[in-house]
């Protein structure tokens, strides 16, 4: 990106700047402040902050965070409230075109026009977007009455309006399953939840609440395999799979409906990640990052859903504590090093990143992804006696296949640290494991491997 | 989720672990690991309650719908009737969230309160926001 | 695209045009469909009107675009051979085109088509060049058309599909729409895949469109460079096969198919049909995958009983003049059709004067997403609604929503087709109810009357609550017991 300078030529600057101001931005810009950070400032693009929050308004937040069952509003409303005490700045309906290696971040805003800050260190929290109808080529016509979940959780929850009056919903992850229930207590007669794999994809309390309330048909092992109605949804064919879930044509009936919601993935959202030149990580669609949040960038960090995506909003609200502080750390160091290297690259924070060095987490076997991907070899800068947390590396996964009576373990060079026993794995479910840092043989090179195996 | 006759049958939500627990009568429970799980299908069985989360229609033109719950849990037979209720109401700003929508819904002694806050004036929105970015100064 | 393509061509003279379309925006029907491929000209057999015609029309599109501020490039089509059969037909299509008067054709061997496109399967034996070629926005040519006509005079109707035609003494007396009754003795009669209805109104049973169905697979633009040229394979007797395109907007688009249906408003796609595509088209570049595509349609082609375009006065009804069965290459074609058709309406009879003041330069919209950082930031700084996006994916503005809707916008499809907020990888999920929105304040109508692309395509169109309060009605519940409210009756802001 051209150099060029903010409004009326003047230059801006930030300590942090947090890109996204749903619960991960929210939370990293709260613990920005905390640990020290003076200029903090959270970049959002909609009218109001919460992110995704304002338009869940179903309780399941909060349990770990607060010990409460909160709606998605509350939820984001207390994070609000700390953030605007402590001090956080915020920008509203700014849109961020642009971050670069030299943290600069480039918005539009009609209220602040075009800006360009200039940063210590940037929070990428942009969270993720939902898979579309298009990715699934899905036969059929192209009538209006489809819908992606979240859509249309926008559109009844905050916009005032309904879909239609018949739905069917495609995927029974979360998002899908809320929205079953939504519709229903708005009057929509919901026909059937339709689910490709063989097991449903959810936590088992919205499995639970969602649909067994109300008695709506759920067809696992199904796929739609048609869409019909010219201008406007008229129904669709659903059709069991067979092991390649390719649709069996023959075992097909039709369906009529005059709404579908399509519940069939999250990826987070990376256009400025990759366009920053970030690594990111096939499995999990998000950047590479450390135990620390940061990106393969030096100063930038990631949390939230657009590292991977999560279950629970509290596990969100940790990565952003993560991030949040040690972002703020980073542009202290930055801005005690302000001088500009070769190529425009912060030779204060490059010297910084060649002093740490980094160990590679792996997905061993079943496990689909690890999050961090690396994590920072202190060495014997950890002092024993340091507190648990600075002690302990929390490593989240996801397994690959479902499982029952099986053990995690995290091993590396073939010797076990760490080993828990699950009675039940799910994709649907992530999972976290603890492992004492101190436990972690100092020479470099070897990967640290989480797996799942049977018992 | 129903068994044969009597018999009813339930995932257990309490914790990760999940328990199917079958409640043959009142006293009668088996599956559950532990007691909150035999609580848990009791309650499912003889009582289901549930919070009701809803929307409820304001007469501001941006923001024109307000997030409510019940500030308990109400029996789950009523959830539908408790929502065509809130269909019919309608609020203007200022509301503060946890403020009272409607106060002992249908008699199950349960309030309904806002979750979110609704503006002093319409076209604006107390954003919980303190002061904007200042743009111009370095 | 014919009819708009007239529609503007005959507004360089002193003429009073209407230009009357079905759906309720241009380019709703088989335009936005459109491969976009400007053709070169050596499909098309000589002597016929498709090839001179499709040479002539191609040469006018440098001119047409620029004027237009219509995206349009000439990156070349590429007929591969996979076998030394197919180099035989190469061979007699380079003799075709040079028949055609199509300029820069040769012959490549493997490693020259190779040099040109490295994403070339290895099976390649050799390959026709044909620098000419070219790709263009259709639907961004029909808009444009549309708007530089009604800039110089004409009418447009949307909206209106024709009831009947007013026959006097063997000769066109009137158009009849719901809405009006227009009073005229010409007709040109450019309805696509209704041609053949419109004809038999003025009691012209003459030809018949058989609507061929193509569907057509759009991949991410991150493989926006597997290939440069247009790639075609060897043609069939029907169709010219299924192409890799590199779009006018930097995805790669795979198809069509070509298949006859009966019902000329089936558009689905099938699975049957990817599985054609696919094989087709990694047949000669194995890199495209199913794995990369973010949306697929499908087009009707008004296909119709005779060989060749139908650009003909009726041989029935006077003052009434064809231009029925413009299947592919009738996109390339359109400015030398327009032109063909005054010729022929002067022919006829018709008076047309040149007009004073035509002016054919249409002022390009705004593409904020392909401005650079100082042009983006001047337009922010100027104008408040450059500063709001709307569409994430494809950066787009609320000023540029602001000015499709100026324009001509009336449907979420219309402000997507013009402006492209729902044309990136997520589809519109983010967009969408921000789409809706500006449209509902911009044209004064309730959310729940947005429509995707016309009135029988609601999008959300229940207001919150009214599904329970109908239930409410239909029950004669009551509200219950008394219960203490908090709040007071007003009138709500959404529904009635």
């Amino acid at each position: 990106m051209e150099a060029f300078p903010g409004p009326k030529g003047k230059d801006l600057r930030a300590d942090v700047a947090v890109i996204g101001g749903g619960p991960a931005g929210l939370a990293a810009a709260v613990a920005a402040k905390r640990a020290g950070a003076e200029r903090v400032v959270v970049i959002e693009r909609d009218v109001r902050l919460g992110g995704i929050l304002p338009q869940c308004i179903h309780t399941g937040f909060g349990l770990k965070w607060f010990g409460e069952e909160l709606t998605g509003p509350e939820y984001a409303a207390r994070f609000v409230d700390e953030a605007a005490s402590a001090g956080v700045e915020f920008m509203l309906e700014t849109m961020v075109l642009e971050v670069t290696q030299d943290r600069r971040v480039a918005a539009v805003s009609p209220h602040h026009g075009f800006v360009v800050l200039q940063c210590g260190a940037i929070i990428l929290a942009m969270g993720c977007r939902e898979r579309p109808r298009g990715a699934l080529v899905l036969p059929g016509t192209r009538p209006a009455g489809i819908f992606t979940a979240g859509t249309a959780q926008r559109l009844v929850n905050i916009e005032g309006v309904l879909p239609g009056r018949q739905a069917v919903i495609l995927g029974s992850g979360d998002v899908g399953l809320i929205m079953a229930r939504r519709l229903t207590l708005e009057g929509v007669k919901v026909q059937a939840v339709v689910e490709i794999m063989t097991y449903p994809g959810g936590l088992a309390r919205n499995i639970q609440q969602c649909f067994r309330d109300f008695d709506i048909p759920l067809y696992l092992g199904h796929t739609i395999s048609r869409i019909h109605g010219r201008d406007r949804l008229e129904g669709v064919s659903v059709a069991p799979v067979d092991d390649a879930k390719v649709p069996i044509a023959s075992a097909e009936w039709f369906i009529p409906c005059d709404t579908l919601l399509l519940s069939v993935g999250l990826i987070p959202e990376n256009e400025l990640s990759a366009a920053c030149g970030i690594e990111l990580d096939p499995a999990t669609g998000g950047p590479v990052v450390t135990d620390e949040m940061e990106t393969s960038v030096p100063g930038i960090f990631a949390c939230g859903n657009v590292v991977h995506v999560h279950d629970l909003v509290d596990h969100v609200t940790e990565d952003g504590m993560v991030a949040g502080a040690a972002a703020a750390a980073r542009a202290r160091v930055a801005a005690r090093t302000p001088v500009l290297g070769e190529a425009g690259k912060d030779a204060g924070l490059e010297s910084l990143q060649a002093i740490r060095t980094t160990g590679e987490i792996r997905p061993g076997r079943n496990v689909r992804y690890v999050v961090p991907q690396r994590f920072v070899r202190h060495g014997d800068a950890v002092p024993a006696a340091a507190a648990a947390a600075a002690r302990t590396l929390t490593i989240s996964l996801r397994p690959s296949e479902p499982a029952e009576n099986v053990v995690l373990e995290v091993s590396i060079a073939g010797r076990v640290l760490r080993r828990q026993r699950k009675q039940k794995v799910r994709p649907g479910e992530m999972m976290q494991v603890n492992v004492d840092r101190l436990a972690i043989p100092s020479e470099k090179g070897d990967a640290l491997t989480v797996s799942i195996v049977e018992r | 989720m129903r068994g044969d006759s009597n018999e009813f049958t339930v995932t257990c939500v309490v914790c990760p672990v999940g328990c199917e627990v079958t409640v043959l009568d009142a006293v009668e429970v088996r599956g559950n690991k532990c007691d909150r799980g035999r609580e848990y299908a009791l309650l499912e069985r003889y009582d289901p309650r549930r919070v009701l989360t809803f929307t409820v229609r304001t007469t501001c033109p941006d923001h024109p719908l307000l997030p409510v719950k019940t500030d308990r849990p109400i029996p789950k037979h009523l959830l539908l009737k408790t929502a065509r209720l809130l269909a019919e109401e309608c609020v203007s700003p200022p509301v503060k969230a946890g403020d009272v929508v409607v106060r002992d819904v249908l008699g199950t002694g349960a309030d309904v309160v806002a979750t979110s806050d609704l503006g002093g004036s319409c076209g604006d929105i107390d954003q919980m926001v303190s002061e904007p970015y200042n743009a111009g100064e370095t | 695209m014919i009819g708009a393509a007239i529609a503007r061509e005959m507004a360089r003279y002193d003429l009073a045009v209407v230009l009357l379309e079905r759906e309720v925006e241009p380019a709703f029907g088989t335009s936005k469909a459109n491969s976009g491929v400007v053709h070169a000209g050596f499909h098309s057999a000589p002597g016929t009107l498709e090839a001179s015609l499709c040479v002539e029309g191609n040469a006018m599109f440098d001119e047409i675009a620029a004027e237009l501020s219509v995206p349009f490039r000439r990156n070349g089509c590429l007929m591969v051979a996979m076998s030394p059969e197919e180099v035989d037909v190469l061979r007699e299509h380079l003799d075709r085109g040079r028949r055609n008067g199509v300029p820069g054709l040769r012959l490549l061997d493997a490693g020259e088509a190779r040099a040109l496109e490295p994403g070339l399967a290895p099976e390649v034996v050799g390959a026709l060049h044909a620098p000419t070629g070219g790709i263009v926005c259709p639907y961004q040519l029909t808009f444009a058309l549309v708007e530089n006509a009604v800039a110089n005079g004409v009418r447009f109707m949307a909206g209106s599909p024709v009831t009947s035609l007013h026959v006097r003494e063997g000769r066109i007396a009137a158009v009849e729409t719901a809405e009006a009754i227009i009073e005229t003795t010409w007709v040109v009669n450019a309805a696509g895949l209704f041609a053949d209805q419109i004809a038999a109104m003025a009691g012209d049973e003459s030809f018949e469109i058989r609507p061929r169905k193509g569907e057509e697979y759009l991949l991410d633009k991150r493989v926006g460079s597997l290939v440069r040229s247009t790639v075609f394979p060897v043609p069939t007797p029907v169709s010219k096969g299924i192409l890799v395109i590199p779009t006018a907007d930097g995805n790669i688009m795979v198809g069509p198919t070509a298949e006859d249906v009966s019902d000329r408003l089936d558009l689905a796609t099938t699975r049957a049909g990817f599985e054609a595509v696919f094989a087709a088209a990694r047949r000669m570049v194995p890199a495209v995958s199913p794995r990369d595509v973010i949306a697929s349609f499908a087009g009707l082609r008004a296909a119709s009983s005779e060989r060749d375009f139908i650009i003909r006065p009726s041989g029935v009804t006077r003052g009434m003049v064809h231009v029925a069965g413009i299947e592919s290459p009738g996109l390339t074609a359109a400015p030398a059709i327009a032109r063909m058709v005054v010729g022929i309406l002067r022919d006829e009879g018709l008076e047309a004067r040149a007009r004073r003041g035509f002016n054919p330069i249409r002022p390009a919209p705004v593409r904020f997403s392909q401005l650079s950082r100082a042009e983006q930031a001047r337009l922010v700084e100027s104008d408040p609604s450059f500063g709001r996006i709307v569409c994430r994916c494809e950066t787009v503005t609320e000023a540029e929503v602001l000015d499709a809707i100026r324009r001509g916008a009336r449907t979420v499809d219309g402000v997507k087709l013009r402006t492209r907020a729902g044309m990136g990888r997520c589809q519109g999920g983010f967009c969408m109810p921000r789409v809706m929105k500006i449209l509902s304040r911009e044209l004064g109508v309730p959310l729940e009357a947005i429509t995707k692309r016309g009135p029988s395509s609601p999008i959300a169109p229940y207001p919150a609550k009214a599904l329970l309060r109908e239930a409410q009605e239909e029950a004669g519940d009551g509200p219950g017991p008394a219960v203490a409210h908090v709040s007071h009756h007003m009138s709500p802001a959404t529904g009635r």
